[in-house]
């Protein structure tokens, strides 16, 4: 399961967990493989194709370091491969639709969204404040309403 | 109009002002920032400036000062949005130059910016627009 946690309300982020801020610099330090949910992550945001950790090849055809992946795309690998609260304030809303509906675990730190998220995936299952969402459209709901009362 | 011989090759059309490019992730800002960085070694039209830079000298304003730029790109902005001198400085500079802000947040406090601009990334050619 997803857990989110909203900034601006009295988030509370488990005390055995550390919250990642700075993504390209934790990044640098993240061993993963070139798993399939990995690789769907840098084709969904980055247009890419994951090789290895080491190497993708951009929308271009060009073959590149991973640390060119977008920074939106780095939280979203340290968002399916850390058990750490990431922060994604340096993510775009398309990184932040991706890493929603294509992490099925993890932990991540956000603003609330001023629109609503894309409704995009059948499956996902998150939770935030304590209740759990089986649907982007379920949040977005909670958001809109309940959460901020 | 402001272009450099780069490869890809840069074009900022906008006119002196303080811009926000568009909130999406993976668009080329940060490809676009490495670029003029490297041409920012050469060329004095240009300052770019990115998290890295502000954790080891926050003072924008000491490194802008006597300086006149044509260009100025701030990378990872969200990463220390909240030093109201960075924002002093950076709506400063707009008075005469264009600036460009790397920000995903909604609220970016303590700047006014004159709107949204679009990044268009092609393997040769990057263009920075209304």
């Amino acid at each position: 399961m997803l857990h989110l946690y909203f900034k601006g309300q009295d988030y509370r982020v488990p005390t055995d967990k550390s919250v990642v801020r700075n993504v390209e610099h934790t990044f640098l330090g993240m061993g993963f493989t070139a798993t399939p949910e990995n690789k769907k992550l840098v084709y969904a945001i980055d247009q890419g194709e994951l090789l290895d950790r080491y190497v993708f090849i951009d929308r271009f055809g060009q073959h590149l370091y991973t640390d060119c992946l977008s920074t939106g795309c780095k939280a979203a690998l340290l968002v399916q491969n850390t058990d750490k609260v990431i922060d994604l304030c340096e993510c775009g809303l398309n990184a932040v639709n991706t890493i929603l509906s294509v992490c099925k675990e993890g932990y991540v730190l956000m603003e609330a969204p001023g629109i609503p998220l894309e409704e995009g995936a059948a499956e996902v299952v998150l939770e935030a404040d304590g209740k759990v969402f089986h649907s982007i459209a379920q949040l977005n709901e909670y958001l809109e309403g309940e959460c901020f009362l | 109009m402001i272009q450099f011989a780069t490869f890809p090759h840069i074009t900022v059309s906008l006119e002196p002002g303080l811009y926000i490019f568009t909130p999406d992730s993976a668009t080329g800002k940060t490809y676009m920032t490495k670029t003029l960085r490297t041409q920012a070694e050469e060329d004095n039209r240009v300052f770019v400036y990115t998290y890295g830079d502000y954790v080891r000298n926050p003072d924008v304003e000491a490194l802008l000062r006597g300086r006149q730029f044509e260009l100025l790109l701030f990378d990872r902005y969200d990463m220390y949005s909240q030093n109201e001198k960075v924002a002093r400085a950076v709506t400063q500079a707009a008075a005469r130059a264009v600036v460009l802000l790397d920000a995903k947040a909604s609220r970016i406090p303590y700047i006014c910016a004159e709107g949204y601009v679009d990044l268009t990334f092609t393997v040769d050619e990057m263009e920075v627009h209304w």
